[in-house]
């Protein structure tokens, strides 16, 4: 549950967006080609005399507009290729906005850069029971730095479906608030580490999101209670094999559980999917991460001093973003994470470690 | 898109190429700060169709409006605003059109994975367009109630007592703080 009266400003400023549609430089670069020109209010003609005035004209020529488009659109359904280019001419603008067909689709995710890293690859053995705590600063403008919360990781060894598996249970700390509690679960298979299903709740509860996970694709619901009462279902087939590792979170917090098992050595790099939100087919629900080992250096946190390999890690899932992270040499543990946005830093280190 | 231009150049240069009409230049901005603005007008427009096309209507009206552009401020900023504008003017439209986008009562959930982030976009996508606006345009982009009042023809009262509303309706929906 999120304090909100604390954290609200921060929450509003963390919220994701998507990425434009691949094709949108491609179509405003013809529209310009083609002659399309679009001026913009002056502050002047702001002025309510001349918003009427602009109305009357705009309602003149979308009626105008809408005459010849439907006349050309007859006659381009006998000719042939008449609607199409005024299609194309108008497509996009304020006359013509973009047919809301125009869905992301799985097709355009981004590809793996480097071998996806594969279960038979894995050394499951090398996970530990435990919980990690980390604690997160923001530094603004190279001078600020603030605490912005911490998050706590906790592995446990489970059955899911008779099979062994692990627990891997997400807490977040926010910047004035308290701990959540333990509502986000995700069953891991205990041999492949791929999740089987994971359950989050949010808010006094009244937020239920359940993901169940197969070989080859990934189910989900969501049901919100209270005054905002909807539900959302959706599925996804995946794009990877059945063999290949994947993780169903948004933040790479996760990345922490799955580490040990990893087999980082110099110059290693390997590719996992990040599996997000799967209700909707048209937005990204998937996409690659990718992690390159690019040194080792020697961090200290509050935990202690660690010899890491340094990691540069690439997400895609709603905008491309880097991270760096250590992770331990000897215990496979993330110890440190650093994300630079625009104007700040964000550090995540190990704080401590329990068994 | 095989365009390039040369990729040291600043962004005045680069506004310059393109106030001349040049494409590859145009592209190079884009490139530079298209994602960025699309940004700004998803969460203004709430809808990723909407987002698009205010971002395709910057850039093809760009060449003509960076007549306008005195350089006096950086051209980030300058685009910031205007991509502002062009998105309000949108939203504006589409309420004298009085749409209803059947979609968007989901759309805020497709970014949001978890729970917390599912109710905060839900309710954001839920206010009001006129709360919403001076709610993003303040809280997310950080313009002051003067340069939100200048740019939604308000006044910064108006747009401070927006904001109030607008929080205390977030808060109210997500059921939080008392």
């Amino acid at each position: 549950m999120i304090e909100y009266k604390a954290d609200l400003r921060a929450a509003l400023r963390q919220l994701p967006a998507p990425e434009p549609s691949p094709d949108l430089l491609p179509r405003i670069l013809r529209s310009r080609a083609m002659g399309v020109r679009i001026p913009f209010p002056t502050r002047a003609s702001i002025a309510p005399w001349r918003w009427i005035a602009a109305a009357a004209v705009a309602t003149v020529l979308i009626g105008g507009t809408w005459v010849v488009s439907l006349s050309l659109s007859r006659i381009g359904e006998s000719r042939g290729s008449g609607r199409d280019r005024i299609a194309e001419l108008l497509s996009g603008t304020m006359l013509r906005p973009s047919a809301s067909d125009e869905h992301e689709s799985l097709a355009k995710t981004p590809l793996p850069k480097y071998a996806l890293i594969l279960s038979g690859t894995l050394a499951p053995s090398r996970m530990t029971e435990g919980v990690w705590t980390y604690q997160s600063t923001t530094t603004t403008d190279d001078v600020l730095t603030q605490p912005s919360g911490a998050t706590r990781l906790r592995l446990a060894r489970a059955t899911y479906a008779g099979r062994p598996a692990w627990t891997v249970n997400t807490a977040r700390q926010l910047r004035a608030g308290g701990w959540t509690e333990y509502t986000d679960t995700t069953y891991l298979d205990a041999s492949t580490l791929r999740p089987q299903q994971a359950v989050a709740y949010a808010n006094k509860r009244r937020m239920r999101i359940v993901q169940t996970f197969s070989a080859d694709s990934g189910h989900e619901s969501i049901d919100m209670a209270g005054p905002m009462q909807r539900s959302w279902r959706g599925a996804i087939a995946f794009p990877f094999p059945r063999e290949a590792l994947f993780f169903n979170d948004w933040s790479t917090d996760r990345l922490a559980a799955l580490f040990p098992a990893i087999p980082l050595a110099r110059r290693w790099r390997g590719t996992l999917y990040q599996v997000a939100f799967i209700s909707r087919a048209d937005m990204r629900s998937l996409a690659p991460l990718d992690i390159r080992v690019v040194g080792t250096d020697r961090v200290t946190v509050p935990a202690g001093t660690f010899d890491c390999w340094r990691l540069e890690v690439e997400t895609h899932l709603w905008a491309t973003e880097r991270s760096r992270m250590w992770v331990s040499r000897g215990t496979g543990w993330l110890i440190k994470t650093q994300t630079h946005g625009s104007d700040y830093v964000v550090n995540e280190v190990l704080e401590s470690y329990e068994p | 898109m095989a365009i390039r231009v040369e990729p040291s150049l600043d962004p005045a240069e680069l506004a310059e190429q393109a106030r001349g009409g040049s494409s590859a230049a145009l592209g190079e901005l884009y490139r530079r700060f298209g994602p960025a603005l699309f940004r700004l007008a998803y969460r203004l427009t709430a809808s990723k169709e909407d987002a698009e096309d205010v971002v395709h209507d910057v850039f093809v009206g760009l060449p003509e409006a960076l007549q306008h552009y005195a350089e006096r401020g950086r051209l980030d900023a300058w685009l910031r605003r205007l991509t502002a504008r062009v998105a309000l003017m949108r939203l504006r439209s589409r309420r004298r059109r009085s749409e209803v986008r059947l979609a968007n009562d989901e759309v805020g959930a497709a970014r949001a994975p978890r729970g917390e982030a599912i109710e905060v976009q839900v309710a954001v996508d839920a206010l009001p367009a006129p709360l919403r606006s001076v709610l993003v345009l303040k809280e997310i982009e950080g313009y002051s109630h003067a340069e939100i009042g200048d740019m939604l023809g308000i006044s910064a009262v108006a747009s401070r007592v927006r904001l109030v509303r607008a929080m205390s309706r977030l808060r109210r929906i997500l059921g939080g703080a008392r």
